[in-house]
């Protein structure tokens, strides 16, 4: 792989609650190439969220981050004054109600240009012109009337468009959604989708895409980021994921969803017995292992990466099924 | 042949606010619903935000009025039954586990209560009966003291379906049981679900916007589409030769499991449909990419409840009617 846009090393992401230090993210590393959609799904709990949030510099006050690197384009994200240049200028965000991320009181023309003016600068003329454009982008007709609306007037899948045009405007490298379409129907989460994909294609863009929609993300995804309790169990592309999974958590996942032609109607589902270790204090050994039909002695020690290519799993199972 | 329960005609209408000083709206949330549902069989009900299908769930517990039509319970209109005899027999699951259950009762207490209201049993017979449906669903015996915020959601669910199961019902009705769920504690709410309609001969209608899942588990589906029943037929019937290309376009959004194979372009266009201004003829017209001509001007005729089919000029030979 050429030079990574984005290179994340040995994450790390605690938070002090009254019951001791709960590790969200226990030591996560992942790089992502320029043009590629990495997406990170995993279930509640297993800080896919607290790694976007990390990335942009948004954890809540609780939330310490530390890391051996993370480095954007050869630039040092951890140093607050670089990283405050690259975020929101060459790297976007999106997130998941654009009723709650858009402000009820100010019209989407001006918060479209405001974000603009702050990282690019120029005339207020030259940034609604922009806006205008962006919104054309996402198709959204007669662009310009619509900067005066207030987001309670359009619907949540303009919303959403909206806040991709919002992202948009700075020409970012790196775009990062955190469940872009959950909380939309399924024809518009599908028009959304392959909205965000043109644009991927047109503008060369980066896309990092927290979900935890198995489905999603074996439709749009180039390569896959399984977590489970803070950890990255299993990576690969779609195909690896999906055609031939490795680790116990992402098989176990993958058959709790029903596969419409693969699943008989109304056969039992597979499930996964027991409930997620807690976050707090230190976790030895495969976090999985209580939950795990495969688990042994042995899985209490120290579980060593294992890898195929561009396929790599934390399983001493070494277990493609 | 009886049903358990039977639609008939329902329309709920609603008047909406426009603004301070503008005329208010009339918003039709349901229009002329008819559906049939056999003991023992489940229903789905499917569509987007705005379809109807939540108002469809309050009115079929008796919490909302239809404006006009009718639910019918084994024959007979719940409007005349009493509020307890309507209890007994139906019972809810809803969405969200977390604002359903009281968070200052016990789930003990929480079961129980539907026993209290009725006045059945005494306090050590309702615990007990509380306890052997606690074990039915999965929950520890020593939960019973517990309250719900020491829960996981989906235990917490279960409390919920523990609680609906307790006065021994016939009808569930489940809206969006498993959507706040994620995917492996909501197959194991699914099986629960499956496991005891077998054992209790339960009858569900299923309210839910995942398709996979409604496609799993129900009999009979019911695609709804601004307020009306767009399609309606068995689940191999609507699921595997869909005939109303909503029911298409739904079905081709559902991402399910297929690595490498993209979004589907599903041709609807950027409309988004408005309850407040529904168009004339077909109300799915302005997103329809199979519309022609007739379609903005003649309303198909309404989905036949014996037969099924959709209501869709394509599929009603509208070009006899019209010549």
């Amino acid at each position: 792989m050429n030079k990574p846009l984005l290179s994340v090393r040995d994450l790390r992401i605690d938070l002090n609650t009254r019951l001791g230090v709960l590790h969200a993210v226990r030591g996560i590393s992942f790089d992502v190439a320029a043009g590629e959609t990495l997406c990170i799904v995993g279930e509640s709990g297993c800080g896919k969220s607290m790694t976007s949030l990390a990335l942009m510099d948004l954890l809540p006050r609780v939330a310490s981050r530390s890391a051996q690197g993370i480095t954007f384009d050869g630039q040092d994200l951890t140093r607050r004054r670089i990283a405050g240049k690259l975020r929101g200028r060459r790297m976007a965000m999106i997130f998941q109600e654009p009723m709650t991320a858009l402000n009820p009181a100010f019209t989407i023309g001006d918060q479209m240009v405001e974000a603009y003016l702050y990282h690019v600068g120029g005339t207020r003329a030259k940034a609604v012109d922009r806006a205008v454009q962006m919104l054309e982008k996402v198709g959204i007709g007669s662009a310009r009337s619509r900067l005066g609306q207030y987001p309670h007037q359009l619907s949540g899948g303009l919303r959403q468009r909206v806040m991709i045009a919002m992202a948009l405007m700075t020409d970012p490298e790196l775009l990062i959604a955190d469940e872009p379409t959950t909380a939309l129907d399924v024809t518009i989460q599908a028009q959304i989708l392959r909205l965000l994909k043109d644009l991927q294609q047109e503008l060369g863009l980066a896309i990092i895409l927290i979900t935890h929609d198995l489905g999603l993300v074996s439709r749009i995804a180039d390569r896959i980021v399984v977590m489970y309790a803070g950890a990255i169990v299993e990576e690969g592309t779609a195909a690896e994921i999906f055609d031939r999974p490795a680790h116990p958590y992402t098989r176990a996942l993958i058959d709790c969803i029903p596969q419409p032609g693969k699943t008989e109607r109304g056969a039992p589902l597979g499930t996964i017995p027991g409930v997620v270790p807690s976050l707090i204090g230190r976790q030895d050994g495969c976090a999985f292992r209580d939950r795990c039909a495969l688990a042994g002695p042995r899985c209490a020690n120290d579980i060593p990466t294992q890898a195929a290519g561009s396929h790599r799993w934390v399983c001493i199972h070494g277990g493609r099924a | 042949m009886s049903y358990l329960l039977e639609t008939v005609g329902l329309t709920r209408r609603f008047q909406v606010s426009q603004g301070m000083f503008k005329p208010k709206a009339r918003l039709h949330a349901l229009n002329g619903v008819d559906l049939r549902l056999k003991k023992g069989e489940v229903l789905g009900i499917v569509g987007e935000s705005g379809c109807g299908k939540s108002t469809l769930a309050k009115i079929l517990l008796n919490l909302l009025a239809p404006s006009e039509g009718k639910v019918l319970l084994d024959g007979r209109d719940i409007a005349t039954l009493g509020r307890m005899e309507f209890t007994r027999r139906v019972q809810p699951v809803f969405q969200d586990p977390f604002s359903s259950l009281n968070p200052r009762k016990t789930i003990a207490d929480i079961v129980t209560m539907p026993l209290r209201v009725h006045g059945i049993g005494t306090g050590a017979e309702r615990r007990k009966r509380a306890a052997s449906i606690m074990d039915m669903v999965g929950l520890p015996a020593r939960f019973a003291e517990r309250y719900p915020k020491e829960l996981s959601g989906g235990q917490r669910q279960r409390v919920a379906i523990a609680r609906a199961l307790v006065m021994n019902p016939d009808l569930i009705i489940c809206d969006e049981p498993t959507s706040a769920l994620d995917a492996s504690v909501q197959s194991q709410i699914l099986n629960l679900l499956m496991d005891l309609k077998r054992e209790l001969g339960l009858t569900y209608v299923f309210i839910s916007h995942n398709l996979s899942v409604v496609e799993h588990l129900v009999d009979q589906v019911a695609v709804m589409y601004l307020g009306r029943v767009v399609e309606l037929g068995t689940t191999a019937q609507v699921f595997d030769a869909p005939q109303h290309p909503y029911t298409r376009a739904l079905l081709d959004s559902a991402l399910t499991v297929a690595p490498g194979q993209g979004v589907p372009d599903i041709g609807l266009g950027t409309a988004f449909p408005n309850p407040l201004a529904i168009p004339p003829g077909c109300p799915f017209q302005p997103r329809c990419p199979r519309a022609f001509d007739l379609c903005s001007r003649v309303r198909p005729q309404p989905v036949d409840v014996a037969t099924g089919g959709a209501a869709c000029l394509l599929t009603q030979e509208p070009l006899r009617g019209a010549a």
